[in-house]
């Protein structure tokens, strides 16, 4: 019985660690050379559908399920949308701030009204400020990174 | 006879059935709690507490030619000595500076509105909602599954334990074709479309 209880103890001390712990996310990253992110930005046709791996600083993370981070681009005014698939990678709050290497296929994330009102009435909601419907007005489009991977320094 | 063996394996099924219960309660109340949280996340964040807070300084003169060697003085505006991690411009009146754990300062140059923000995380509810999305790696898959079972097991030993017309073939067939009733209704009504 007390050597059960020890392995369950074990195991309740040990899974929560093993969670914050690592830097590696989802399958990490494999490509060498990287692509700076005001390239993709200047030529999107020519990099849609490519996986790429792209570095940066992290600006901003989805702090409701850890779904999407933001990295800066290498030119001011401009940051890119890290999307990965709920659940499977979860990006941490304390990410932000911190210099983040990316693997993922670029793609133009298309959004009709209905969808970019939700998909801005949750950011919003995630960063504490306040949304107007109205302000949506027709269709969405912006690049993104859907990644497979990720290592934050 | 016939009736005595029914009533020796119902009364099994009830003991393991209490038995099973008492192991499963904990675990059940944590995954119902962290799955009512997890369905509303972006109304309530079950995961951090984000903590901001805003501050006035003078404006910038001129917000567009702010760089990085002016962070030090706007910092010391406010009292903050801390070594920021990274600087971003999102546009050209807004700075926003980073430190270590996430920590973010979002300085409008041009009214001198400071805004510093933390998200802190929840440890108990941030813990379980990881363990209710699997995040624990491959030994809690494990323990999970086996968890499931016994809630399946828990299912049909509580449909099965009782007789008569508090039974399932009493009244307890109406109750349990609605409750499987609203899930289809939705399946073919919401998620066919």
């Amino acid at each position: 019985m007390s050597r059960t209880f020890s392995i369950l103890l074990t195991l309740f001390l040990v899974l929560p660690a093993g969670v914050v712990a690592g830097t590696d996310y989802g399958a990490g990253v494999t490509l060498k050379q990287a692509t700076s992110v005001s390239d993709i930005f200047a030529a999107p046709a020519a990099y849609a559908g490519k996986t790429v791996k792209i570095k940066g600083l992290v600006v901003d993370v989805c702090t409701a399920r850890g779904c999407w981070l933001d990295l800066a681009s290498d030119k001011p005014y401009e940051k890119i949308r890290v999307k990965v698939e709920d659940g499977v990678i979860v990006f941490p709050a304390s990410a932000r701030g911190r210099q983040a290497a990316v693997q993922g296929v670029v793609e133009t994330m298309r959004m009709c009204p209905d969808e970019a009102r939700r998909f801005r009435e949750a950011e919003a909601k995630a960063k504490g400020v306040r949304f107007d419907p109205a302000s949506i007005t027709g269709t969405e489009s912006s690049l993104a990174i859907r990644a497979t991977g990720a290592v934050i320094e | 006879m016939g009736e005595r063996q029914g009533g020796g394996w119902r009364h099994l099924l009830r003991s393991l059935h209490r038995d099973v219960g008492y192991l499963c309660v904990g675990l059940t109340v944590a995954y119902a709690l962290t799955g009512v949280l997890l369905n509303h996340i972006h109304d309530w964040n079950s995961n951090y507490r984000v903590e901001s807070v805003a501050r006035a300084v003078a404006p910038f003169p001129d917000p567009p030619s702010f760089g990085d060697g002016d962070v030090p003085g706007l910092l010391g505006m406010i009292g903050e000595k801390e070594t920021p991690t990274g600087i971003f411009r999102p546009d050209p009146g807004t700075v926003q500076i980073f430190f270590q754990g996430g920590r973010r300062i979002t300085a409008d140059l041009r009214t001198g509105r400071l805004e510093g923000e933390v998200a802190r995380r929840r440890p108990v509810l941030g813990a379980l909602n990881a363990l209710h999305l699997n995040r624990a790696g491959r030994a809690w898959t494990i323990f999970s599954d086996l968890y499931a079972a016994a809630l399946a097991f828990l299912a049909v030993t509580g449909a099965l334990v009782l007789q008569g017309r508090e039974g399932l073939a009493g009244r307890g067939w109406r109750l349990a074709i609605l409750g499987v009733a609203v899930p289809v209704l939705l399946i073919l009504v919401v998620l066919s479309r």
